[in-house]
């Protein structure tokens, strides 16, 4: 039977060879000595001879000829200490030397090694200037932990583009864990963007022995127990049950559809034996990244115009701020259904945020009395990871504890002006491309244990990148905006053309895994 | 990974790479490829010797220039003069035939490290990645041109010896002066000629 050829190696074969051959490479050296003046070595290019007396004095010829009784060629006679007694043409008997050398000069090692690393480190910094969302991240990001084990636990406001679309952002920190009473995350701007940042409190929710407390997409928050994983999951591609079952940031993926980006796939999802009462749906999740490739489209059809017609989208024309949002709104968040008992299916709700980077736990409450042996889960294709998936009974709702910073920390050192910037809520704390601030939340004393969530507040502005900044295309923009629909179809093949290599940046980043 | 800890991670490459990239002998001294071919000095040789009493450990008995050398004798000229060593059990000899140019590859690797910082997220992995490779490729390259010998015949330095057919006879080794490239020879050698 043929084997199918294997891309990944020939490519990578591919890759160590153009290096090999590619890789400066520093000269060798090689040398070789006899007595016998008949073995001595061909005169070439690169190789030398070094005839040497018995008295220590030595010719190095650059080129010569070895004769039945003499050596006979251009080069240098050296005393016993190397001072140069003369220079020239010489003929000189063979029995006159005790020893002959030849050097030859050797192309050496080519570190094949680091040009390989050259190509890798220039491929993912080319693929990181193309889609740095991918590689910096993006809207102010949350990390927990301590050196070695930090890990991004939020990602705030994801669609909050402009100022008028300033909106809160509730994420669980469900990786999060008090040390004596305190919680300290680090908040960061690792993207080129300019953040605006009305506040950020963590949330914390009393729970029982047993017990999570998730908040529902109202903001109100619901303790739930009995988290029943899907018995199956039938996807297009087989049963996926196995990808749903835990939240372990083993994530289910589909690619996008070739001709319209719009396109929809379902997850039909079984549940053995749920419990009777009041039950939610919890979904974990977070986007790929085809709602960042639409922005950053719209951003690069506007070219040097960005400016001006953000301001007038912020003034509210053209359908105001809004509108900047219509592409990635058309792609939906993730519909919840139900069998309707006549053999078709209702939408009963819809879980999802925006934002590519954080895994976020939702729970949708189910209707009062249903049937949730069956959920479909409607959902755009290659457009979502999904984690988890779960049927919860749902508990009482519960009240949280507001808590806003106690303290804000720059490199170790206290900085009130963000503390109180930050807790003050007619102030916005402006964060640049690379500042960093931790900040320390001190829970309610107290043996009680707490579910943990953070309240981000704020919007934030992309800022524009070199290679968008060509001609305006206003009516292509218009028409993004305007047609949403429309430019999902047009954009689909120009998307697929670079979905697979935005998704395996993604995938092959070791860090994102680590922060799920 | 932030700029600092980036930052301190190279500089932390810078060391370990060039310490894993430093070929042994004193880069005064020593000449690449190139420039071997057309001098016909010897090369910078080493010799450490094992006491039998372990309390005294290992000390260098000799460095300098190869002269020439036979199964058991080196003839070496060091910065204070000539001197004829003779094999001991357990010496530890070292022979640097040429500057192999390690530290280029350790430098390129730390341009590497620093290109890495580009890759955002993903520099996590290709940068300990790049110093992996930046150690393994400056030390192999830290070992071209370099013998070693442990509790062996001394013949094969011949190879890299000023005078590789043997003291010449009748030549009074004190008018043999070392040559360096640099104006300045280390510490304990006599003032370049």
């Amino acid at each position: 039977m043929r084997k199918k050829p294997i891309p990944g190696l020939s490519l990578l074969l591919a890759v160590l060879l153009v290096a090999e051959g590619c890789a400066p490479r520093i000269p060798g050296l090689e040398r070789t000595s006899t007595t016998e003046a008949a073995a001595v070595r061909a005169d070439d290019e690169d190789t030398w001879l070094k005839a040497h007396y018995r008295d220590g004095r030595v010719a190095i010829f650059d080129s010569w000829q070895v004769l039945q009784r003499t050596v006979e060629g251009d080069g240098v006679l050296l005393g016993a200490d190397r001072d140069t007694l003369a220079v020239g043409p010489f003929v000189v008997p063979l029995d006159s030397f005790v020893l002959f050398e030849t050097d030859r000069l050797t192309p050496g090692r080519s570190a094949p090694g680091l040009a390989v690393m050259t190509v890798v480190i220039g491929v993912v910094g080319f693929l990181c200037a193309l889609n740095p969302k991918a590689c910096f991240g993006s809207c102010p990001t949350f990390y927990a932990g301590g050196d070695g084990d930090e890990h991004l636990v939020a990602e705030g406001f994801s669609s909050s583009v402009t100022p008028t679309l300033e909106a809160t952002d509730l994420d669980a920190l469900w990786r999060v864990r008090p040390v004596d009473g305190v919680v300290v995350l680090q908040m960061k701007n690792e993207a080129l963007e300019t953040h605006a940042i009305r506040h950020a409190d963590l949330l914390a929710v009393p729970r029982g022995p047993g017990e999570r407390v998730l908040a529902d997409g109202a903001g109100a928050f619901r303790a739930v127990s009995g988290l029943n994983p899907p018995a199956a999951g039938i996807a297009a591609e087989g049963d996926i049950a196995e990808l749903l079952r835990a939240p372990d940031a083993k994530e289910r993926t589909s690619l996008a559809d070739s001709f319209d980006l719009a396109t929809r796939e379902v997850i039909d999802l079984r549940f053995d034996a749920p419990a009777t009462g009041d039950l939610g749906l919890v979904v974990r999740s977070r986007q790929s990244l085809m709602s960042t490739y639409l922005f950053y489209h719209a951003l690069s059809l506007l070219g040097a115009e960005a400016g001006s017609c953000l301001a007038l989208l912020e003034r509210g024309g053209m359908g105001g701020a809004q509108s900047l949002l219509q592409p990635s709104e058309a792609l939906g968040f993730i519909e919840v259904q139900l069998p309707d008992g006549a053999g078709g299916w209702r939408t009963v709700g819809e879980v999802g945020e925006t934002g590519p980077l954080a895994l976020n736990v939702h729970l949708l409450p189910l209707p009062a009395g249903c049937d949730a042996s069956r959920v479909r889960l409607r959902l755009t294709k290659g457009h979502w990871r999904l984690d988890w998936v779960a049927l919860a009974t749902l508990g009482e709702a519960r009240e949280a504890v507001r808590l806003p910073p106690s303290a804000a920390l720059r490199d170790g050192f206290d900085d009130p002006e963000t503390l109180d910037t930050l807790r003050d809520p007619d102030h916005v704390l402006a964060a640049l491309p690379g500042d960093a601030v931790s900040l320390v939340y001190e829970l309610p004393p107290g043996d009680g244990d707490w579910e943990l969530f953070l309240e981000a507040r704020g919007w934030y502005l992309e800022w524009m990148r070199q290679e968008w900044l060509g001609s305006p295309d206003l009516a292509a923009a218009s028409r993004l905006l305007g047609d949403p629909a429309g430019s999902l179809r047009r954009l689909a093949p120009a998307y697929k053309s670079v979905e697979s290599g935005m998704e395996e940046i993604f995938w092959g980043s070791r860090y994102v895994r680590a922060a799920r | 990974m932030s700029a600092r800890r980036a930052s301190i991670a190279a500089a932390a490459a810078a060391l370990v790479l060039g310490g894993c990239a430093g070929a042994p002998g004193p880069r005064g001294y020593l000449s690449t490829a190139p420039e071997v071919v057309h001098t016909a000095r010897g090369g910078w040789v080493k010799v450490v010797r094992s006491s039998a009493d372990a309390t005294f450990g290992s000390q260098l008995v000799v460095e300098g220039e190869l002269l020439a050398a036979g199964a058991d004798t080196l003839h070496v000229l060091t910065g204070t003069g000539p001197l004829t060593v003779v094999r001991a059990p357990r010496d530890r000899v070292t022979l640097v035939g040429l500057h192999n140019r390690a530290g280029e590859r350790a430098l390129a690797s730390l341009g590497l490290s620093i290109l890495s910082l580009s890759n955002g997220w993903y520099s996590v992995i290709t940068m300990p990645l790049n110093w992996l490779v930046g150690i393994v490729e400056s030390h192999t390259q830290s070992r071209v041109g370099v013998l070693e010998i442990r509790d062996g015949p001394w013949d094969a330095c011949r190879t890299h010896a000023r005078f590789p057919q043997g003291m010449p006879p009748g030549l009074d080794p004190q008018r043999l002066t070392l040559h360096w490239y640099w104006p300045s020879a280390p510490r304990g050698f006599s003032t370049p000629r």
